[in-house]
C-alpha cells in the first residue's frame, strides 16, 4: 500500500463526503425495483411457457388438463391486473414512432399518423378512427388496448360507456375494449383530460404508476410527468379521491389542484384556475404568471425536442397563450416576443438564454 | 462487517431468498448509482444499467458463483455494463482504455447553494483532480473511495497486479508533487 500523507488523506475523506451527497431519489430506487421485479417476472413467465410447449410434445392430453386448470386459477380470483407488466413488451422502436399507435389484444396494430387522431370506441364494440369504422378481431370484451401518443401529436378517444378522453403528447392509456359491469378500471401514463359519463353503481378508476383516482361522474386532469417527480390531479367538477400506494387518501373539491411528490412522497392540495391546466385539451397551452423554465419543459414535452437554458431563466415569467399548432420554431419566435430571451439552435438542440 | 454480510445475503439469494435479493438491492443500489455517476451524467442510462446488473443475476442465480466481495462484484457488472451502452452511444473503442471517461468531481446539481459551499478544500480537491487523468483518478477512486483489494482493481481495470502498483505509485507521486506548491500558492493568497 502506498505512503499517503495526511493533508492527502484529509482531503480523500473529503471528496468521498462529497461523492456520497450524490444520491438517486428514494422515489425512482422505488420505481426501478419495480421495474426490474417486473422484468423478472416477464422473464419467469416466458420460462413457464417454454416448459410448457415442451411438456405438449411429451403428452397432449395432459397439457391440455393443464391449460384448464390454469386458467380456473387465473380468473376465479379477481386479481389486480399488473399494468406495468403490459407496458413493458412494448419495444423501444414502436415508442420511437412518430405515429400514433393503437396496440390490440391480439398483437394487431394500427398506426395512425394524424396529427390529432380521434378514437371512438362505440357501445355497439365497433371501433372508429378519424371517422373510419376498423374491424378488430375480438377475443374477449375485456380485452385491454393501449394507445401510445408521441410527442408533438394529441389524440382523443371516446371509451365504451361513453367516457370523453383527450390523451397529450408523449402518453399511454391501457384501457378494455368493453368495461366490465361492476368496475372501470384504466392506466394512464403522462397527461390525460377526462370526462367521465356518469354511473352511479360502478366506479370509475385511473390508475397510474404512483396514484390511484376514484371518480364519481367529473372532469378532471390526470398528470405524470416523471421529469418532476410529481403527479398531479386538477378537478373540473365533480368529486374524485385520490390515493397513494402508501394508502394515503386525499378528497378534492373543484378548481382544486393535488400534488403528490413522488419522492418525497408528500401530498398538497391548493386552488388553482383550472384552464391554465386543460388548456391543452383544445390545442393551446395557458400560462398565468409562469416560470419560464416550467413553460419551456412543457414545449420540450410537448414536440419532443431538447431544450437547454441558461441561469436566470426560472426568474422569468411569462402569461398568455401559445398556440400549440405551430412548429417550435414558431413558438420560439412568439416567446421572445413577450420576454427578454435569446435562442439559438445547435445540433437539433435549442438553447435559451435572458438577452444580456 | 458489511462483506460478511452481502456474502451470506448472496448465498441466501442463490438458494432462491427473494428478501435477501431486495436486500442486496436496497443495500447497494445507491452505492452503485453514485459509482455510474463517475462515468457519465446520464441517470437514466445509470439506472438502466443498474436494471441489467440486477435482471442478470437473477436470472442467471441458478449458475452464478458465490464472488469473495459482493461489492467489488456488482461494481465490475455495473461497469461493463455502463461501458457497452455508452459505447453505444458516444461510438468510442472499449479497448482503448485511457479513453473511457471517469471523474471523480462530485456532480452539482443545485449550482446557487453548491457556490455558497464552497470551501477551500473544495478548491483544494478540484485542483488535485485536475492533476489526473480519468485513469489515474478511478484507480484512487477504487482504492481509497471503495477501499478495494488490489486483486480487486486489476480485475475492475483489466490490469495486472504490477501495472496497478505503478498506476497508483504514479498518481500519489503526482499529487504531492504538486500538492506542496499548491499549499504554498493558497497560503500566499490568504497574506495578500
Amino acid at each position: 500500500m502506498g505512503t499517503i500523507n495526511n493533508k492527502l488523506k484529509f482531503n480523500l475523506d473529503k471528496l468521498r463526503a462529497e461523492l456520497e451527497r450524490e444520491y438517486l431519489p428514494k422515489g425512482e430506487e422505488k420505481e426501478l425495483w419495480a421495474k426490474i421485479c417486473s422484468e423478472n417476472k416477464n422473464h419467469e413467465r416466458r420460462k413457464r411457457v417454454r416448459i410448457f410447449t415442451i411438456s405438449v410434445s411429451v403428452a397432449a392430453s395432459v397439457a391440455l388438463l393443464c391449460v384448464w386448470q390454469w386458467n380456473k386459477h387465473q380468473v376465479l380470483p379477481e386479481t389486480e391486473i399488473d399494468y406495468w407488466a403490459i407496458c413493458q413488451p412494448v419495444t423501444p422502436e414502436e415508442l420511437q414512432s412518430p405515429n400514433v399507435q393503437l396496440l390490440l389484444s391480439d398483437n394487431q396494430k394500427l398506426d395512425i399518423s394524424h396529427n390529432e387522431s380521434k378514437i371512438d370506441y362505440q357501445a355497439d364494440g365497433k371501433v372508429k378512427v378519424n371517422e373510419d369504422t376498423v374491424h378488430i378481431k375480438k377475443e374477449g370484451p375485456q380485452d385491454l388496448n393501449q394507445l401510445i401518443v408521441p410527442a408533438g401529436r394529441r389524440a382523443s378517444l371516446t371509451l365504451s360507456d361513453g367516457t370523453q378522453m383527450w390523451v397529450n403528447s408523449g402518453s399511454r392509456v391501457i384501457f378494455p375494449m368493453e368495461f366490465a359491469e361492476n368496475k372501470r378500471e384504466i392506466f394512464v401514463e403522462g397527461e390525460v383530460f377526462l370526462n367521465v359519463s356518469h354511473k352511479e353503481q360502478v366506479p370509475f378508476i385511473v390508475k397510474t404508476k404512483e396514484i390511484d383516482v376514484t371518480v364519481l361522474g367529473t372532469q378532471f386532469n390526470v398528470s405524470t410527468l416523471e421529469s418532476k417527480h410529481t403527479m398531479e390531479v386538477v378537478l373540473v367538477s365533480g368529486k374524485v379521491e385520490v390515493t397513494t400506494k402508501a394508502h394515503v387518501k386525499n378528497i378534492l373539491q373543484p378548481n382544486e389542484l393535488y400534488t403528490y411528490n413522488t419522492s418525497t412522497h408528500q401530498t398538497s392540495l391548493e386552488k388553482v384556475d383550472v384552464s391554465d391546466y386543460i388548456a391543452w385539451k383544445d390545442g393551446y397551452y395557458q400560462f398565468n404568471k409562469q416560470p419560464m423554465d416550467k413553460i419551456l419543459q412543457k414545449i420540450a414535452r410537448y414536440y419532443g425536442i431538447q431544450i437547454n437554458w441558461g441561469q436566470g431563466i426560472a426568474k422569468l415569467t411569462c402569461s398568455g397563450k401559445l398556440d400549440l399548432k405551430d412548429n417550435p420554431d414558431d413558438i420560439f419566435i412568439l416567446l421572445k416576443q413577450a420576454a427578454p430571451i435569446e435562442v439559438e439552435k445547435v445540433n437539433g438542440e435549442f438553447l435559451v438564454k435572458v438577452k444580456p | 462487517m458489511l462483506t460478511k454480510e452481502s456474502k451470506i445475503k448472496w448465498a441466501e439469494f442463490l438458494s432462491g431468498n427473494t428478501d435477501a435479493y431486495s436486500w442486496i438491492y436496497e443495500t447497494y443500489v445507491q452505492l452503485l448509482y453514485r459509482y455510474g455517476l463517475r462515468f457519465t451524467q446520464d441517470s437514466e442510462l445509470i439506472k438502466d444499467s443498474i436494471q441489467e446488473v440486477f435482471t442478470y443475476i437473477y436470472k442467471n442465480r441458478g449458475h452464478l458463483s458465490s464472488p469473495d466481495n459482493v461489492k467489488a462484484y456488482l461494481l465490475i457488472s455495473l461497469k461493463y455494463n455502463l461501458i457497452h451502452s455508452l459505447r453505444k452511444e458516444l461510438s468510442y473503442d472499449l479497448s482503448d482504455k485511457e479513453n473511457i471517461p471517469f471523474s471523480l468531481e462530485p456532480t452539482v446539481e443545485d449550482v446557487v447553494i453548491e457556490k455558497e459551499r464552497l470551501t477551500l478544500q473544495s478548491e483544494q480537491i478540484k485542483k488535485m483532480l485536475s492533476l489526473l487523468t480519468s485513469r489515474q483518478q478511478e484507480i484512487i477512486y477504487y482504492r481509497y473511495i471503495q477501499e478495494l483489494s488490489f486483486e480487486e482493481i486489476c480485475q475492475l481495470m483489466n490490469l495486472n497486479y504490477q501495472s496497478a502498483q505503478n498506476l497508483i505509485q504514479r498518481s500519489l507521486k503526482k499529487i504531492r508533487d504538486n500538492f506542496e506548491l499548491l499549499l504554498l500558492l493558497l497560503s500566499l493568497s490568504f497574506v495578500l
